[in-house]
């Protein structure tokens, strides 16, 4: 039998339905107000799946009144004494729960309900083979619900783990003063903290030039602290964010180039358009010689002869990673199918071979001194040229009945081309619903997912594409947001950079970046140097079951274990002076090194009463959502590791953030 | 996989003894019933006509004309540039081919009859003509594309996305003969990968060296309050499907890498031997891959299956010399492998084979590579293979010719993966009654395995 639960957070200005569905069954929690003066009113209906209608089970109901529970037994709603009587027994089938009403609401600040299904608590307690069954009783009576003063808190906190790279203290205050929205447009209007360009990569190191010069001038090295500088520290955290999202969508891997000047260039046409215009996004990319070189579009000539093809590798990742992906979506991001249940394809090969003869004709950019030439020696700062006379100009019928006309130019045909596909309606939806699971969550709903491509189709003034719209549209979306989430596939797994970069913020710290370079490579996240065009990991990977789960791409039993250890290398085993703990001395080598390392002294004093402690690492790192039974775990783990307060503060650390509570941000 | 609570006081119990496992030795099978199979996967589409190519005249004539700067000499003034003749196939009487000559180490292995080619194998729904696919019935899904082409290749299911692998379901067939042990029967030493994932189990991806372990497990009392809390943890947040996964893969990892971890950093390994002089990272997966079957007694497995991967395959541009250095690689570390299980005793009974994404189009594409294609020549190695010989149909190496979909020189495949995957099923144990369990395709074809074992 399935058991389903929701929680539904219904703050009084927060008024509304919350909703669930799915395996589980159907649930609805809601609020509003009536009568006057005004009162609040709770109601919650359940609805069982359809396979466990007629079970015998029960339904249970509770509600949570400020800081008191109330329970509904079989005759109405009681107080709780810590008891949890079902409403109704017997055969499971659709329930509408009587409400809960007159709450004065001049006397609270808000109040959930929760309503869920299943048998016996007891029984189900018993079971843990089945994940759905034993939800009722993990969230009741072991659960400690947010107070209600801290809801808006935990959401500040839940919105700046999304928006940024990791909630801090002071930003949390910043966003509840400013408001969520208030924020945003603050971000927007930040200037870009941008990558520095790099000189000319010679193509072998100078003589002159040692290790040490070849890493600082030729080497990603530069870019991937500049990386981490501005993920722990820059204003423009929101479009840091957005433009590492895009950078694992639009993948250019230095695993393969090794001309590091062409790669600030290239990550600097993301920061720069993250919150622009898709379709510029589409030009910048397509001619950029960074990825000219990467996906062989470059250089990538009219076919002299039959024997010769025009390069298809560019043109195949355009459509298939960068606009509209494999298969016919709908709005909502899910897949068409046809009249055998089949997912329709968006394109066939005869449509990739169209584009890459399309695409062909275009070379490096001229060299400053350099005549052009119809094949331009390597060159990577700015965009790469046309060659008209090496440009295959047909005709071509590209999607929805448009005909490319036959004897353009080569930028009239990119033109048009790239038109023609941005305007396919997967755009929206195939690029949104990924970044939706970059910032929030593996498993969007579809109407999540549609309303996100609506912002993508139009910004409210006609305008698609608009990043601004689609950022605000997944931030501010009711599914984004809340004190706490409970849904059975919610959130993602943090990827490696992210687990780095949240904690050091969280923990007041600071880095340069050397020792995240190494750690995250370790954790199969090497930033910049993703192992192919998919990405660090694959967009669409899943769990056995379907759940959509991206992360778990770079998640198996090895890095599993190494995540644990990265974690003692970071906050158990790292040198300590004092209070401060550091994981990365600074490399001396290095200029203006100030290696990794934060001060635990505001921790330290709490270690005296460890269940303080972990109190306070619950608010900073779990936005207090961490579960009762977990808190008596690390109240006893902390305290049998000694007395020493810094080895119980080390200990409270490493535990939470080894947590699932803490790797799956929910 | 669920983990039941059984395995989560299993993970918190080895999780603080570190000494665990001793039992388990009691229930090793006898070495004689033991076998493994080795999944070499060549990673971003292996071009398979430069592999092995018709020395015949006519048919190199015309393959060289194709291929323009792609061909590979027949005959060659510097050493080792030519193509090496293999002969006559046995099946193939009055033909002549040649191997890539960077895979010179395995030449010896063809001339002693333990490496054969499956010719022009790839991912099929069902038997699939040149008029059906034109008419376009019954296509794989997402042919050419990386992503999906490899998870064809390691699902066995081309009609959908599959979310179970071939390898994991061959596993789940072999959890009967591999008794209790918990260690997993795949092991993949080259990360995650879904060739491994069973519907019943989960495999054990492992560093092909050096650290696999929990770090800071000691005595101390911090020790063990870090140790215990992460075994706990390990029973918590239950609920999200998400965080499930997680800790049934940290679970599984505590449960294994005790046992795991000092084989493959045992320096002192008899096999490593075989290995001397070899570098790089494909290599050291195969050493770990022969130091765990050395080891087969310690871990207690009856049947294993190994995945390795090599990557940069996909050769768009610059493949001559790019797929002549993976070669080199690919060849000489699979010759050291075989001669390493030769060592042990156990040629017989262990075979490796090798799989990509897709073969690449005969005709060049601008930048001296070659473009994604279909159906592709794998390679098979053990001393239980017939080899010296070639399986299923070797394709009309022409444009437009009766095997080329579509003019670029991308060949319809004759056999699918389910028919060569089955081979080692059937090799491996599986009975014929559960052959379709692993590979539910396989009902659709005549032929139900092609003879290589």
């Amino acid at each position: 039998m399935n058991t389903g639960w929701i929680r539904c957070g219904v703050a009084l200005i927060l008024l509304g339905t919350c909703h669930a569905a799915g395996k589980l069954g159907q649930f609805e929690a809601k609020g509003s107000y009536t009568g006057s003066p005004a009162n609040l009113t709770l109601s919650a209906t359940v609805e069982p799946a359809p396979q466990d209608k007629g079970a015998a089970g029960g339904i249970y109901v509770a509600a949570l009144v400020q800081n008191d529970w109330l329970v509904l037994g079989p005759t109405g709603w009681v107080p709780s004494t810590m008891g949890f009587p079902a409403y109704r027994t017997g055969p499971l089938a659709n329930t509408a729960v009587p409400v809960l009403s007159n709450l004065d609401v001049a006397a609270i600040e808000c109040a959930q309900v929760f309503a869920g299904y299943g048998r016996t608590l007891d029984a189900m307690v018993g079971e843990m083979t089945y994940r759905s069954i034993y939800q009722v009783p993990a969230l009741w009576p072991r659960t400690t619900p947010l107070p209600c003063s801290s809801m808006a808190d935990a959401d500040a906190a839940r919105f700046l783990k999304q928006a940024t790279f990791g909630a801090t203290e002071a930003e949390i205050a910043n966003v509840k003063q400013l408001g969520l929205a208030a924020w945003i447009n603050a971000q927007f209007a930040l200037p870009a903290s941008r990558y520095p360009n790099l000189p000319e990569t010679p193509s072998s190191r100078p003589a002159e030039c040692d290790n040490i010069c070849g890493r600082d001038k030729y080497s990603l090295f530069p870019l991937q602290t500049t990386f981490y500088k501005n993920a722990l520290t820059a204003p423009d955290q929101l479009r840091q964010r957005v433009a590492f999202a895009l950078s694992q969508i639009l993948v250019v891997s230095g695993n393969e180039i090794n001309m590091a000047y062409s790669y600030a260039p290239y990550q600097n046409i993301l920061v720069d358009n993250a919150f622009g215009n898709f379709r510029d996004i589409m030009t910048q990319v397509t001619l950029s010689p960074a990825m000219g070189r990467y996906l062989d579009m470059v250089n990538n000539g009219k076919p002299s002869s039959a024997s010769q093809q025009a390069n298809e590798n560019y043109a195949r990742e355009l459509l298939q990673l960068f606009t509209i992906g494999l298969y016919q979506l709908n709005q909502d991001g899910t897949v068409v199918r046809d009249g055998n249940g089949l997912p329709v394809p968006s394109y066939d090969e005869e449509m990739v071979r169209k584009f890459a003869l399309i695409l062909t004709g275009w070379t490096y950019p001229v060299k400053p001194g350099a005549a052009p030439a119809k094949y331009n020696p390597s060159y990577y700062l700015g965009p790469m040229v046309a060659v008209a006379t090496n440009h295959e100009n047909s005709s071509k019928a590209l999607f929805n009945g448009y005909v490319l006309p036959a004897g353009q130019t080569p930028e009239k045909d990119l033109a048009d081309a790239l038109d023609n596909l941005f305007l396919h309606p997967n755009v929206g939806p195939f690029i949104g619903k990924q970044l939706i699971q970059h910032l929030v969550t593996s498993n969007p709903s579809p109407a999540y997912v549609a309303r996100v491509s609506d912002a993508f189709a139009n910004n409210g003034q006609g305008v698609r594409g608009d990043l601004k719209a689609v950022v605000r549209a997944i931030l501010l979306d009711p599914e984004a947001r809340g004190g706490m989430r409970s849904e059975v596939n919610y959130g993602h797994l943090r990827e490696p950079v992210l687990v780095g970069t949240q904690l050091l913020r969280a923990l007041g710290g600071q880095s340069d970046g050397v020792w995240l370079i190494g750690q995250n490579r370790s954790l199969e996240q090497n930033v910049f140097n993703s192992p192919s065009v998919f990405n660090y990991y694959p967009a669409d990977y899943a769990l056995v079951d379907g759940t959509e789960a991206p992360q778990f791409g770079i998640y198996n039993t090895n890095t599993a274990i190494a995540r644990v250890n990265h974690l003692y290398s970071m906050v158990v085993s790292a040198t300590a002076t004092g209070n401060v703990i550091t994981p990365g001395k600074p490399d001396t080598t290095v200029v203006g090194a100030t290696g990794t390392s934060f001060d635990l002294s505001p921790l330290v004093a709490l270690a005296g009463d460890p269940a303080k402690l972990v109190d306070r690492l619950n608010v900073l790192l779990l936005h207090g959502t961490m579960q009762p039974t977990m808190r008596d775990l690390l109240v006893k783990q902390v305290t049998a590791a000694g007395t020493d307060p810094l080895v119980r503060t080390r200990t409270a650390i490493y535990l939470t953030a080894a947590s699932t509570a803490f790797q799956v941000e929910r | 996989m669920n983990m039941t609570r059984r395995d989560l006081m299993r993970a918190a119990m080895l999780a603080a003894s570190a000494s665990g496992f001793g039992w388990m030795k009691a229930l090793a099978a006898p070495a004689s019933d033991y076998k493994a199979l080795v999944c070499v996967f060549l990673n971003g589409g292996n071009d398979g006509n430069n592999l092995i190519v018709p020395l015949n005249t006519d048919e190199y004539t015309a393959y060289a004309t194709v291929r323009g700067g792609l061909a590979l000499p027949k005959t060659s003034d510097t050493p080792n540039a030519a193509l090496l003749s293999l002969g006559a196939p046995k099946s193939q009487p009055g033909r002549e081919f040649g191997l890539h000559p960077a895979l010179s180490a395995l030449l010896p292995m063809w001339q002693q009859g333990k490496l054969a080619v499956q010719c022009n194998v790839g991912s099929l729904v069902a038997p699939l003509t040149m008029a059906e696919y034109k008419a376009n019935r019954n296509r794989p899904y997402s042919l050419f594309s990386h992503s999906d082409q490899q998870a064809q290749w390691q699902t066995a299911e081309s009609e959908e996305v599959g979310r179970t692998g071939w390898g994991g379901r061959l596993a789940d067939a072999a959890l009967g003969l591999n008794g209790g042990v918990t260690i997993p029967s795949l092991i993949s030493l080259s990360g995650s990968t879904l060739f491994g994932v069973g519907r019943r189990t989960s495999p054990l991806v492992s560093p092909a060296s050096g650290n696999f372990g929990l770090s800071g497990t000691g005595t101390s009392a911090s020790a063990k309050a870090r140790t215990e809390g992460i075994a706990a943890l390990l029973g918590m947040d239950r609920n999200n499907i998400l965080a499930a996964a997680a800790n049934n893969a940290l679970g599984t990892a505590l449960n294994s890498a005790a046992i795991i971890s000092p084989i493959i950093n045992n320096a002192a390994a008899g096999v490593a031997t075989h290995f001397t002089g070899l570098t790089g990272n494909f290599n050291a997966q195969l050493l770990a891959v022969a130091k765990l079957i050395e080891a087969r007694a310690t871990i207690g497995l009856s049947r294993q299956i190994f995945f390795v991967q090599l990557g940069g395959f996909d050769t768009h541009s610059n493949q001559i010399s790019a797929q002549e250095g993976l070669f080199a690689q690919l060849g000489n570390s699979l010759a050291a492998f075989y001669k390493a299980m030769e060592g042990l005793g156990l040629a017989n009974q262990v075979t490796a084979f090798t799989s990509s994404d897709f073969s690449r189009t005969l005709r060049p594409a601008s930048g001296a590579g070659s473009d994604h294609a279909w159906g592709n020549h794998h390679m098979v190695l053990g001393g239980a293979v017939k080899g010296g010989d070639f399986y299923g149909a070797f394709p009309t190496l022409a444009l437009k010719g009766p095997d080329d979909i579509d003019g670029a020189g991308r060949w319809l495949p004759t056999t699918s993966i389910d028919q060569y995957a089955a081979t080692f099923a059937r090799w491996f144990g599986v009975a014929d009654s559960e052959l379709t369990t692993v590979l539910p395709y396989l009902s659709r074809f005549n032929q139900t395995h092609m003879g290589f074992l």
